[in-house]
């Protein structure tokens, strides 16, 4: 099947500043696609060029193989989904929901019907003749997704639609949110830049900083194996070096960090001495053991520096002994209480197939 | 209340504890004052004359009571209802009175007409370009009402710029007479009283959240229908603001209709310092 929507070499600039720089990517039938990157990096604007918000400067939009660059927005069949949820404060819940349906000119006898059945799955059919200014923040989200699905849009747009909500409600809509997506198989792009919601919700992401597309996969991808190191830092906690390849080994590769110690990796054999490279790993991969570590391993010995307390896990820094280089070490907590204490002396370890490494 | 004076560790509030509260109604005193001595006050004297019998002369100049000098207006300390009861059966007066609130309403009509457009479009413009019509709507503002309705007068006489035009251009062989009409007395209305509704107007349009045009365009209105079914019954509380302001200053109207007016375009403010001026 042919992707739903493709972006071809899409370039968008205001004055002399370049908002989104030679973006390209498709996104297919029923897939969840989530631009994330950092404020600035051109992940809305590349959104409201999709929704036709916005024109861009260079570059192609296709929706369902019809280019879409000089077609108006209201001519588009998207639904958009607003940081503010932008809904008509002097219009109740149904009537904000029968707008689309009203504009596309569904008969009214029709238009109940789907309100109804929309309503019914957000489940808000109990405050179809509220005002929104009687809702709560969730409540004003959901209706502001269900406006737009009701009419049943080609792709559905969403800029970052948590970012108003508190942290709780955030967790919950944001499961509600997948569940609903799957349901209704609507083709979904998603803009935010928490990382958290990306890798929980996305089939797929898209990595974006400046205005670049850094890098496009699925969150294991793109978390596991980072091909920039600023999508290795970007996404999820890691301890990263700037590091020279000193020996190649076979399967394995020796580098020096700055601080003069030794990381081996697992060589994917593009590695010669004498390169520079960045070297990551995550601190989940990072084990502490108070005394005989296991062998062929990565191993350092330290002190812990600082401990983070975070309920369900706890987080170190140790910094490796004789240097200034220090290491983030995660530890679940099954048992409930911190395995090591600030000031303690142990060995760090982590098997070198988990060290990530970038050249350049 | 007592428990929560126990829970405070037994505080004694003093006096200045107890007034600080009140503290915030200075904020008010002075425009209090003002309002009081300057209107609320004169207006009630006002009204305690309008109930004094006359003395059958026309009383302007007013001097006060008879036997004081230049007196004669009234008799203090008299209560009639005489002189409503003239007003509301002179058929003068009454047509003074409806012309007034004809005027009021027609320069409403003609302003909110012009108004809406101007402050929509001002809304919509690039930020640059809005400082600069803004400027343009306040300009006039500056100067002072008089010079501006004598400009107007200057404009539109029979030997006036806007009549050359109308020759050159050949609408007309003749001057047509456009000054001391209904049409200048409403145009210079008009323009005294624009600027505060256009400004109120825009002032409300830049309180609507623009993600919710965007969000109609998506939906799948048209610009029109945008502007139809969300920007405009938005708009419309402020908009009645506007409204309201521009008939209060509408029924106001003096120098308008007594300077680019005719005899018929008289109203009640215009015709009561004309009285006075005859004496």
């Amino acid at each position: 099947m042919p992707p739903v929507l493709e972006v071809r070499g899409v370039w968008k600039t205001f004055g002399d500043a370049v908002a989104v720089e030679s973006v390209s990517f498709d996104v297919a039938d029923g897939e969840f696609l989530f631009l994330i990157g950092p404020s600035g990096c051109g992940k809305t604007t590349t959104l409201r060029m999709i929704g036709g918000y916005l024109e861009p400067t260079r570059g192609d939009i296709y929706i369902r193989g019809r280019r879409m660059n000089d077609v108006p927005l209201e001519k588009r069949n998207i639904g958009m989904v607003f940081q503010s949820y932008a809904l008509f404060p002097h219009m109740t819940v149904a009537e904000n929901v029968a707008f689309g349906l009203r504009m596309r000119g569904v008969p009214k006898r029709e238009r109940a019907e789907r309100i109804a059945n929309v309503l019914d799955l957000v489940e808000l059919s109990e405050f179809a003749d509220r005002y929104p200014v009687q809702l709560s923040g969730g409540q004003r989200q959901r209706v502001a997704i269900a406006r737009v699905v009701v009419y049943e849009p080609d792709i559905l747009l969403l800029d970052e639609p948590l970012a108003n909500l508190d942290r709780r409600l955030r967790d919950s809509m944001r499961v509600e949110l997948k569940k609903l997506q799957e349901k209704v198989g609507i083709t979904t792009v998603y803009v935010t830049h928490d990382q958290e919601e990306a890798l929980s919700m996305a089939d797929r992401i898209a990595v974006m900083e400046g205005g670049h597309l850094l890098q496009l996969g699925t969150p294991s991808e793109v978390y596991n194996s980072p091909k920039s190191p600023f999508v290795a830092t970007f996404l999820g906690n890691t301890s990263s070096y700037q590091a020279t390849v000193s020996s190649v080994d076979g399967t394995f590769t020796d580098l020096e960090i700055d601080g003069g110690l030794t990381v081996r990796v697992v060589n994917g054999g593009d590695l010669e001495p004498g390169e520079n490279c960045l070297v990551s790993v995550r601190p989940e991969r990072v084990a502490l053991f108070k005394a005989s570590p296991p062998e062929d391993q990565n191993v350092f010995r330290g002190q812990i520096d600082f401990l983070s307390y975070l309920g369900a896990g706890v987080e170190y820094i140790i910094r490796i002994d004789g240097t200034d280089v220090t290491i983030r070490a995660h530890e679940a907590l099954p048992a409930g209480q911190p395995s090591h204490r600030e000031g303690e002396s142990v060995y760090v370890a982590w098997e070198p197939g988990q060290t990530v490494y970038l050249k350049g | 209340m007592t428990v929560v004076e126990t829970d405070l560790g037994g505080y004694q509030k003093t006096v200045v504890d107890r007034l600080a509260p009140y503290a915030k109604y200075l904020l008010l005193s002075p425009m209090i004052l003002l309002m009081l001595g300057f209107f609320v006050i004169p207006l009630l004297w006002l009204l305690r004359i309008s109930f004094y019998e006359s003395r059958g002369a026309s009383g302007f100049g007013i001097g006060g009571a008879a036997g004081q000098e230049g007196g004669g207006f009234y008799v203090e300390g008299t209560w009639t209802l005489d002189n409503y009861v003239r007003f509301f059966t002179d058929d003068y007066f009454m047509s003074v009175m409806m012309f007034t609130i004809g005027f009021a309403l027609l320069v409403t009509l003609v302003t909110m007409i012009l108004a809406y457009p101007m402050a929509y479009y001002i809304y919509r413009a690039p930020p640059k370009l809005k400082t600069a019509l803004i400027l343009i709507v306040i300009l006039p503002k500056l100067s002072n009402m008089l010079v501006l309705v004598y400009g107007l007068q200057m404009l539109l006489a029979n030997n006036g710029l806007v009549n050359e035009l109308i020759m050159l251009v050949g609408v007309s062989d003749e001057p047509i007479k456009l000054v001391y009409t209904l049409f200048s007395a409403t145009v210079s209305k008009v323009l005294l009283v624009i600027p505060y509704t256009i400004l109120v107007i825009t002032a409300t349009l830049h309180t609507l959240d623009p993600s919710l045009r965007e969000a109609s365009r998506g939906l799948g209105a048209s610009p029109f229908k945008t502007f139809w079914l969300v920007t405009f019954p938005l708009s419309v509380p402020g908009t009645l603001i506007a409204l309201l302001i521009t008939i209060v200053w509408a029924l106001g109207a003096f120098v308008s209709p007594s300077l680019l007016g005719n005899p018929e375009t008289q109203t009640l403010r215009s015709r009561f310092r004309s009285r006075r001026s005859r004496t």
